[in-house]
């Protein structure tokens, strides 16, 4: 039976859990998290100050496929889940976070809105931004987005946590930052453009702990990182660059002719890894056949993208369905050419059922930086630097090296059979690695966060009194110093966008402090009592 | 002797167990908690009709009972199907990280049952010496070491420490292997030594110890003391009674050949040996039930095989040993 509760401008749907009788204690709360030892250890320090707010805990770890299904597809994960979010490139623009995980329509489905947060007010903004193409006017809704979270608090974000990556710093110079993707995360490109060696060791090794499902750019598998590093093979159209700005990449320049219609002039010479040269043939052949078999993992793409047209032999023009003001950052990052001549022979030429199947190996011909070498199969995946790149590496090529644990990736830097390690790795392992002499670390920020939410339709998180006076109980500090080293930046107002993504971060948020008693208060205002053993009981 | 109505009898034993075991391999990957769809879209996220693609496109949207016909067809024909994760053949999946097991493991246990026999033989028939005291206790200490602590230590001592071996890893990054040629290369024999080492100290005490204590057992035998009156040498008596006592430990390599396949998982993630441990662990991680319904069904027909070959070498190794059908 669906009913409607009014709190504070806030309607929400109340699922068929019988609401709370009044004066009742409040049952113990179930925590469902993924089994990661940051979790773990965070969850266990959480049960005290719970508990002396009156409020006992039952924590559930799951293992992350698991943790998945019952979040996100079932969404039926007890009271609270925490799950942390990697900083991928396209969640650098406000619209991922604000969106996906808070708007109505992702309630349903696989959606990402698992506290089945409802509020027609922020849905409406958040429609409003989603076709806003003025950047000041989007960012003013933006702001207004995140003051209704503060307001509402439908979820608790708690860390950003800083990516901390080490690298070889005798043997190569030239890293390069980005926020979210540390110096080794292939999702920036930079590092591995701009990395020069300073011996006569010129093949870059890199470690990460899986390698990759398959190298095929539109199966529907495969990690951020993975994904990512096909990037490095097909060149997209544009690039974010080390500070966030879109930059020109395999589109040399670009025009918005109105809100839906976006000119694109293609880089002159380009040239595929086999010799042939890269044509507005290519780039419409491509969208045309991600729309012809649906991808799911080009969903972002296929979403945002109506057709493409050639205007001439340089020049392509975009039809998006609606404005969607992210779309270089967000689908041009992300969108890469085929090469035709290739692709239009996939699947029926190559002896698979769909395209998804096919594992291209030395077929894998991009026009990218690097090309494909070899893959040793849960070993390395070898990229051979392209030299006729008009942006060329200056390293000889890479080597992705699998270490299946973070012990062992270490181990190797130490022992400099690697290079960098993409891997995100605890302040008090710098120290110890720094002594050694020829290792540096370096500190990035991160957009991506460790997060945790309620389910918003069960009781006593219904009440956004109840789900202020909670937030007080995080102790967010203790997660930031204790389980990362200090190394992370604490969110302000509960916003999911980090204070370093200055332009979107709404500047007159404050952090929320820990504080057990600041949490009694506020539910006593709000009517809560505590029984002779110190339970929580619900407003009479 | 065995008996044409014996061999029937425990081969028919063999292929119902067999059966049996396909049927709860079956079952347990469909109780198990987790969705193979959930690890596949794990961030990626798919919209319903994408998910009921790919349910359909592996079989996964039919009913039950018809999922398990199925299988047991493709399984009886050999079929292993295809990784639901990978989207590649199981065989080819399996048969990669089966060969890269069995060069480490073969040759480890082959060393640890030969080493274990000759020196287990030697601690029997010096019983209550000093090398048998210092020897036992040693075979103990070894054995109680946890696999992950031990191939740790190897590593602090002979990488991190004198710089000796290789950290891990099958070659060295930018060695293009291919072919057999390559489990010969000293590359590989580099890489190999450490894991090497820590298997052999794995599998060494247990045929150890099994043949020390079979040997006392032999050694009071009337047989030997035959063997005695007619004047042999200690080496000779130690033959003959090695022969004799080697029974327990022929039965105890039928359990150890299961390491074949399932590898082992701890020292494979240590030294990032790419073999079947890690493999069959990670499908079951990811509900990839293709790959490790077939990992565990090998594994299960080699023991079953192995068992079924070693009823048999008994009679061979121990006359008195006798299938013959009493009734």
């Amino acid at each position: 039976m669906a009913s409607i509760v009014g709190t504070s401008g806030l309607a929400m749907i109340s699922a068929s859990h019988a609401a709370q009788t009044p004066g009742e204690v409040v049952p113990p709360l179930t925590v469902t998290f993924v089994n990661q030892p940051e979790w773990i250890e965070f969850w266990r320090s959480q049960v005290a100050p719970f508990r002396e707010a009156g409020i006992e805990l039952k924590l559930e770890p799951c293992e992350f496929g698991t943790c998945i299904e019952k979040m996100y597809d079932q969404k039926n994960y007890g009271n609270i889940l925490s799950i942390n979010w990697s900083g991928r490139e396209e969640r650098i623009d406000p619209h991922f976070f604000l969106y996906e995980m808070m708007h109505t329509s992702r309630i349903q489905g696989g959606g990402l809105n698992a506290e089945k947060y409802s509020n027609p007010e922020y849905d409406k903004l958040a429609d409003e931004q989603a076709q806003e193409i003025d950047p000041k006017r989007r960012q003013e809704l933006v702001w207004k987005l995140q003051e209704i979270i503060a307001r509402d608090r439908p979820i608790y974000v708690l860390v950003f946590q800083d990516i901390i990556n080490a690298y070889n710093s005798k043997n190569w110079t030239g890293v390069v930052p980005r926020t979210g993707a540390g110096i080794a995360g292939t999702s920036s490109a930079w590092t591995y453009l701009n990395i020069k060696p300073l011996t006569a060791q010129t093949e870059l090794r890199v470690g990460w702990l899986d390698e990759p499902v398959t190298l095929n750019p539109v199966a529907h598998k495969g990690t951020v990182e993975h994904i990512a590093m096909l990037r490095f093979v097909y060149d997209t159209f544009v690039k974010l660059d080390p500070d966030l700005k879109v930059v020109p990449w395999a589109a040399e320049s670009w025009n918005w002719v109105d809100n839906t219609t976006l000119d694109v002039t293609l880089r002159n010479g380009m040239k595929f890894h086999d010799g042939k040269p890269v044509t507005v043939g290519d780039v419409k052949f491509t969208f045309d056949y991600v729309k012809k078999w649906n991808f799911g993992i080009w969903k972002i793409v296929t979403d945002h993208v109506k057709s493409v047209e050639a205007l001439d032999d340089r020049k392509v023009q975009f039809k998006l369905p609606a404005p969607f003001p992210p779309f270089l950052q967000n689908v041009l990052t992300y969108a890469v050419i085929l090469p035709k001549h290739i692709w239009e022979t996939v699947p029926q030429g190559v002896g698979v059922d769909v395209p998804d199947n096919w594992e291209p190996m030395e077929l894998g011909i991009g026009s990218g930086f690097f090309k494909f070498g070899y893959w040793n199969r849960g070993q390395e995946v070898y990229l051979k630097a392209n030299p006729d790149h008009w942006a060329a590496p200056n390293v000889g090529g890479v080597h992705f090296i699998t270490v299946p644990s973070l012990e062992g990736l270490l181990g190797r830097l130490e022992t400099g059979e690697l290079d960098i390690v993409n891997h995100v790795i605890n302040p008090l392992e710098v120290e110890r690695l720094k002594k050694l002499g020829f290792i540096e670390a370096v500190r990035t920020p991160n957009h991506g966060f460790f997060m945790s939410n309620a389910d918003l339709t069960i009781p006593p998180f219904d009440k956004t009194e109840f789900r202020a006076a909670v937030d007080h109980l995080f102790d967010r500090q203790l997660l930031l110093n204790d389980v990362f080293g200090g190394a992370g930046t604490l969110p302000r107002g509960g916003s999911p966008i980090t204070p370093a993504n200055e332009f979107w971060h709404n500047p007159n948020l404050t952090e929320v402090q820990f504080s057990v008693e600041r949490a009694r208060e506020l539910l006593k205002e709000a009517g809560y009592t505590w029984d002779d053993q110190g339970r929580l009981h619900y407003p009479t | 002797v065995i008996t044409r109505a014996f061999l029937l009898r425990r081969f028919l034993q063999s292929v119902i167990t067999i059966l049996g075991l396909m049927t709860i391999i079956f079952i347990v990957f469909r109780v198990m908690p987790g969705d193979p769809l959930a690890i596949m879209v794990s961030e990626g996220r798919l919209d319903a009709q994408a998910q009921a693609q790919i349910l359909a496109q592996f079989g996964l949207d039919q009913p039950l009972h018809v999922q398990y016909f199925l299988y047991l067809r493709n399984l009886l024909s050999g079929n292993l199907g295809r990784s639901f994760f990978f989207n590649r053949d199981v065989s080819e999946i399996i048969t990669a990280g089966l060969v890269n097991t069995i060069v480490l493991v073969i040759p480890a246990m082959i060393a640890a049952i030969v080493c274990g026999v000759l020196i287990g033989a030697l601690l029997g028939w010096r019983r209550g010496a000093k090398l048998e005291v210092t020897g036992v206790l040693l075979a103990m200490f070894v054995r109680s070491l946890p696999v992950f602590w031990l191939c740790i230590l190897l590593l602090m001592i002979f990488t991190y420490g004198l710089g000796l071996t290789p950290s891990g890893g099958m070659f060295t990054p930018g060695y293009e292997a291919v072919g057999i040629k390559r489990f010969f290369s000293a590359d590989f024999l580099q890489h190999l030594t450490l894991p090497f080492i820590a298997s052999f100290l794995v599998y060494l005490p247990v045929p150890m110890l099994l043949m020390r204590n079979s040997m006392i057992e032999v050694k009071g035998e009337d047989f030997l003391e035959l063997v005695k009156a007619k004047g042999a040498t200690e080496p000779i008596l130690i033959r003959h009674g090695l022969r004799n006592g080697l029974l327990p430990v022929v039965t105890y390599i039928a359990v150890m050949s299961t390491y074949i396949i399932e590898g082992n998982v701890l020292l494979e993630v240590v030294f990032s040996w790419p073999g079947m441990g890690r493999q069959l662990v990670d499908a079951v991680i990811r509900r990839d039930y293709p790959v490790a319904q077939a990992a565990f069904f090998v594994m299960g027909v080699l023991l079953v095989t192995v068992n079924f070959l070693t009823d048999i070498l008994y009679c061979y190794l121990d006359p008195r040993v006798s299938y013959e059908d009493h009734r």
